[in-house]
């Protein structure tokens, strides 16, 4: 029998987690090793499967430890055996309590922001035309008329890159008093121009949601959409 | 694209936005996270909102796809050669 394991704490308690149904619906369980809990459910097989009910369990049982303290979280999908799992927290225990006190009290909290690129590519490609686009006779065979779409692109895609760093700076200045950490994805895809998880105390929540209230009345233009509070799912470094 | 998420219910944009953290981040033991992608709603899959999330679950489906040599269930669970999943 596995484990799966939802999430890593220094302040959880079993009463938290109380007939919390995880993965499978499975109990969720707390053990306990080297002053690390580690939330985790009784696991049959080897992979997860990704269905609407396992992942909406997954950050379900989470959930229940964040409403009293902040854990970290583990990505969806952690089945491990408990010997394993054991060494991994004996081994990093000093890392693992080190990152718990980077996120020590806080949340994420998600805003993505959503653009018309292709009016802003094309705006951008008229723009090195000195505002004109030339017309079909001025490209004269295949070969110029690859150039000139490749140019257009080129620039395009550039001006693109450049406008979703400064909404990037611009964000990060109008909420830099409610954010302890962030993390930004400048054009994760062409139609988003940015994806920023802030790492946010809660005891400055209202005073985040309020400032970013204003930025959204601030670009009309420009599509918000925002989540959290979550655990900090970008805040929980990699350890192999 | 924001033309579409107005049509999303908000069950559906929480489904997004939980897929997105769940599927792309967190801690992870090096070697130790497999998932088996079955009967997730690919609603989001036209949307391109999230692309992280479907790049990780079509990586997933490749390699699956991989493993299965062609073979697949239908709804019903039973085995047919070919198609895609």
């Amino acid at each position: 029998m596995n484990l799966y394991a939802y999430c890593l704490s220094d302040e959880a308690t079993p009463d938290m987690i109380e007939r919390a149904a995880g993965v499978e619906g499975a109990q969720a369980r707390m053990v306990e090793h080297e002053s690390i809990k580690i939330i985790v459910s009784d696991f049959a097989g080897e992979r997860a499967r990704v269905t609407r009910e396992n992942i909406f369990a997954h950050e379900s049982v989470i959930h229940k430890i964040l409403a009293r303290t902040t854990p970290l979280p583990f990505r969806f999908g952690m089945v491990i055996s408990a010997a394993r799992l054991e060494s991994y927290v004996t081994t990093h225990g000093q890392a693992l309590l080190a990152q718990l006190s980077r996120v020590c009290n806080a949340v994420e909290m998600g805003v993505k922001i959503i653009w018309d690129a292709e009016s802003l590519k094309r705006a951008a490609a008229e723009s090195t035309d000195g505002g004109r686009i030339k017309d079909a006779h001025e490209i004269v065979g295949p070969g110029a008329a690859f150039l000139e779409a490749k140019r257009r692109k080129v620039a395009g895609d550039e001006a693109l890159r450049n406008q979703a760093g400064e909404l990037a700076r611009w964000l990060q200045q109008r909420l830099s008093e409610a954010v302890r950490e962030s993390s930004v994805r400048v054009c994760p895809t062409e139609g988003m121009a940015l994806a920023a998880a802030h790492l946010v105390e809660r005891a400055r929540l209202d005073q985040y949601r309020a400032l970013l209230s204003a930025a959204r009345d601030e670009r009309a233009d420009l599509r918000f959409l925002t989540s959290g509070a979550w655990p900090p799912y970008s805040f929980s470094e990699l350890i192999s | 694209m924001a033309g579409n998420l107005q049509h999303l219910k908000d069950e559906e944009l929480s489904l997004l936005e939980t897929l997105d953290h769940v599927l792309n981040r967190g801690l992870v033991i090096a070697g130790e996270i497999t998932i088996a992608v079955a009967d997730i709603d690919l609603i989001f899959v036209g949307l391109n909102v999230l692309l992280g999330s479907v790049e990780t679950i079509d990586e997933v489906l490749g390699q699956r796809r991989e493993r299965t040599s062609g073979r697949m269930k239908d709804e019903r669970g039973e085995e047919k050669e070919g198609g895609h999943l």
